[in-house]
């Protein structure tokens, strides 16, 4: 264990959160820039009952997952009263993207993004793993302009059909709204869903459903799609925290999306169903001719990232500054670690 | 990841040996600590797959540490909590010492020393490591069930034989099995297993081609007979070994020894999260046969009278005679609590590998209904359970 503290050698200080801390370092045995996220198990106010199930979630199924587009977990070691998980280093994520006005997003773009997002998202799911934290924070972007989904700390294996899950997972803007009804028992359509309001915040550039409680985000939700009824979501009245609305008139996508073309509004309909069954999952998705129509998925080399990343320099310090801008705001910091 | 398989001569070459315990002390501990896991699971509901993985942590562990240097149940203790976070069934730390307390004598529990939970919670970051973080583990539990859905035959006899497979499984947790073998392959051994004792004939299967002599080619390659009977002999050897007394399960009085033997919890209880429980006790489920006059038949609702978990296979009808052997100076397994020669199904129609019918002057197969079992024979001594073919 003691070469290993050595063979990562620390660069910077990326934040710190509640439950870890996070450095860049640079491997000494390969030369690559990588991510260290320090699990802290020292004090014993943190560490309650032993090494927290969110790092252990990330360890246990980071292990055994291996694709492009997921975050990779290259090395696990433990020093001391120390466990540290070694990550791809990633530069950016696409909430710095989406917010950086510098930033123009074509259609392409989007649709490399996208693309990116549902692969590895299909991936999981294929895996019977749920991410149930999607959110732009987490689909982190590299300088080679590949989006790797990050933050494993909620995902959990599903499949096993009496298994009671609970519904406070999501942060709230990107919840589906069975969530929002309570239900314990949901599947790949929560990701789905997450995707979908994704998708409508990179061409919004705001996210789409800002909700400022549950109630308020099934609001902001029927606002759009019209309030879900029998006829059009069959057994929603069975949901534990199903209220009724008062009725909503659905109104048409494309007054919301003006730029976006039929093909795009086509996905992005399909994704926010207010019925989870009618959803499309994501190999549904990327079948859609969104994808294989033109203009053709922005090459990773070629999609806009924010400024310096591509020149190296001083993205460290800006980032930690958001994190401390986060940290001020009470956000939980142990989901932004890595950027 | 790290390889987590040991041939024969590494598991006796293990730390405790460099120690000075000597092979057969420190697989009594494996399998008291084993046991020990098993029952503190059960007790705190949680399921077979947590406990599983908590024993399967236990037995890696001790192949880099060793016995005399860390106290058996406080490992223990350390695999299920870890286990339990693992699986997403977590149980608090002080939970899983309070009972660990209650099943462990005073001199025992002692080795917990002054701060249990610190002691367990220090522990936790040296298994870890130990164990490379390598948290996720497969047991043979879903290699049986997908199997057992592949066979097709009487749909009765394929359950007692999945049931009887699903206990071996079980049992099998407190041998090094999971030290030595993927789990595919210790489920395609304990259904042969089962299948055998169960007499129950694997003839076809879904998905058979010609290439398959028997079901298992379809799953598992390169499997000889030697290896399924050495893993066979592994388990069946724990119910020769006179039973040690552990302080939850005392042995029933000798005017006892008729009665059932006592479960360590309700049978019926129908309290776990596996949900399946009641299904495979609803009293639709056809009845089976009492095979062991020793213990009464089943009344409407088949009762076990010995479950190594609470949770009983999921989509399998219930099986009433698994063996009893863990409750008390073993009675039988019930399926062999009959004489010696027709216990052994004669292998009518096999492929050719399978051998002949029991040799005539078989010695008496390694379960004694009555009395003491006689001294331990050695090890690779060639029992008369699946006597060999003419080599």
């Amino acid at each position: 264990m003691e070469n290993k503290l050595k063979r990562y050698e620390k660069i910077a200080f990326l934040g710190e959160g509640q439950f870890a801390t996070v450095f860049k370092a640079r491997d000494v045995e390969t030369e690559n820039i990588v991510a260290v996220k320090k699990i802290k198990l020292g004090s014993r106010v943190e560490a309650q009952d032993g090494i927290n199930r969110t790092a252990l979630r990330e360890i246990k199924l980071l292990q055994e997952l291996h694709h492009e587009n997921l975050i990779g977990l290259l090395d696990v070691f433990g020093h001391m009263s120390n466990v540290s998980l070694v990550f791809d280093f990633m530069d950016t994520d696409l909430e710095v993207v989406i917010k950086d006005n510098t930033i123009i997003l074509t259609t392409a773009n989007i649709k490399s993004y996208t693309l990116q997002t549902l692969k590895g998202l299909e991936y999981l799911h294929l895996n019977w793993i749920l991410h149930r934290d999607l959110k732009p924070n987490n689909l982190l972007v590299n300088d080679k302009g590949v989006l790797k989904i990050g933050d494993f700390g909620l995902a959990k294996m599903f499949g096993s059909p009496n298994r009671v899950n609970t519904h406070q997972v999501v942060t709230r803007w990107y919840r589906a709204p069975e969530l929002l009804f309570g239900a314990k028992q949901y599947g790949t359509c929560i990701d789905i869903w997450a995707v979908g309001c994704i998708l409508a915040e990179l061409l919004l550039r705001v996210p789409l459903f800002p909700g400022e409680s549950d109630l308020d985000q099934l609001t902001k939700i029927f606002d759009v799609f019209g309030n879900p009824t029998e006829e059009n979501w069959p057994g929603i009245k069975t949901l534990s925290d199903f209220i009724d609305f008062k009725p909503l008139p659905a109104i048409p996508l494309k007054s919301i999306f003006t730029a976006a073309g039929d093909d795009l509004l086509e996905l992005i309909s399909s994704m926010l169903v207010l019925n989870p069954m009618a959803r499309k999952t994501c190999r549904e998705c990327l079948k859609m001719p969104f994808f294989s129509n033109k203009p053709a998925p922005t090459i990773g080399s070629k999609l806009p990232l924010p400024q310096n990343i591509r020149k190296v320099a001083d993205i460290e310090r800006q980032s930690l500054k958001r994190k401390l801008l986060d940290a001020a705001e009470g956000g939980s910091l142990s989901k932004r670690l890595f950027i | 990841m790290p390889g987590w398989y040991y041939d024969k001569k590494e598991l006796r070459n293990t730390p405790s040996a460099a120690d000075g315990i000597d092979y057969k002390t420190e697989m009594r501990y494996r399998k008291k600590g084993a046991r020990f896991i098993i029952d503190t699971g059960m007790e705190m509901d949680l399921g077979y797959n947590t406990t599983a993985t908590g024993v399967v942590y236990f037995h890696r562990f001790y192949m880099f540490h060793s016995f005399k240097q860390f106290p058996r149940y406080v490992t223990a203790c350390c695999c299920l909590f870890l286990a339990g976070k693992v699986e997403e069934t977590p149980k608090k730390c002080k939970d899983i010492i309070r009972i660990a307390k209650t099943n462990l004598d005073d001199l025992k529990f002692a080795t917990f020393g002054d701060d249990p939970k610190e002691e367990v919670m220090i522990l936790e970051r040296i298994l870890l490591q130990t164990i490379k973080f390598d948290l996720q583990v497969e047991h043979p539990y879903q290699y049986l069930l997908k199997y057992a859905k592949c066979l097709k035959g009487d749909k009765a006899k394929l359950e007692k034989m999945v049931q009887m497979a699903w206990t071996f499984v079980n049992d099998s947790l407190c041998t090094t099995l999971c030290l030595q073998w993927e789990p595919e392959i210790i489920a395609v051994a304990l259904m042969y297993l089962a299948g055998k004792l169960s007499k129950f004939e694997v003839v076809d299967w879904v998905g058979r081609t010609p290439k398959h002599l028997r079901w298992w080619d379809m799953f598992v390659e390169d499997v000889t007979m030697d290896l399924l009977e050495d893993i066979c002999h592994q388990v069946l050897d724990l119910y020769s070994q006179p039973a040690t007394k552990s302080p939850s399960q005392s042995p029933p009085p000798p005017g006892q020894r008729s009665a059932r033997p006592p479960s360590p919890t309700t049978p019926q209880n129908n309290r776990n999260g596996n949900g399946n429980d009641k299904q495979a006790m609803s009293p639709e489920t056809p009845s089976i046969p009492p095979i062991n006059t020793k213990i009464p038949p089943p009344s409407d609702i088949p009762q076990f009278p010995y479950q190594t978990f609470t949770n009983v296979p999921p989509p399998l009808a219930s099986y009433v005679s698994a063996p009893p052997h863990l409750a008390g100076p073993p009675p039988p397994p019930p399926h062999l609590a009959g004489p010696p020669p027709n216990v052994f199904p004669s292998f009518v129609s096999h492929p050719p590998p399978f051998p002949p019918v029991v040799p005539p002057n078989a010695p008496p197969p390694p379960f004694y209904p009555n009395g003491p079992p006689p001294p331990a024979q050695p090890h690779n001594s060639r029992r008369p359970y699946f006597p060999h073919p003419p080599t």
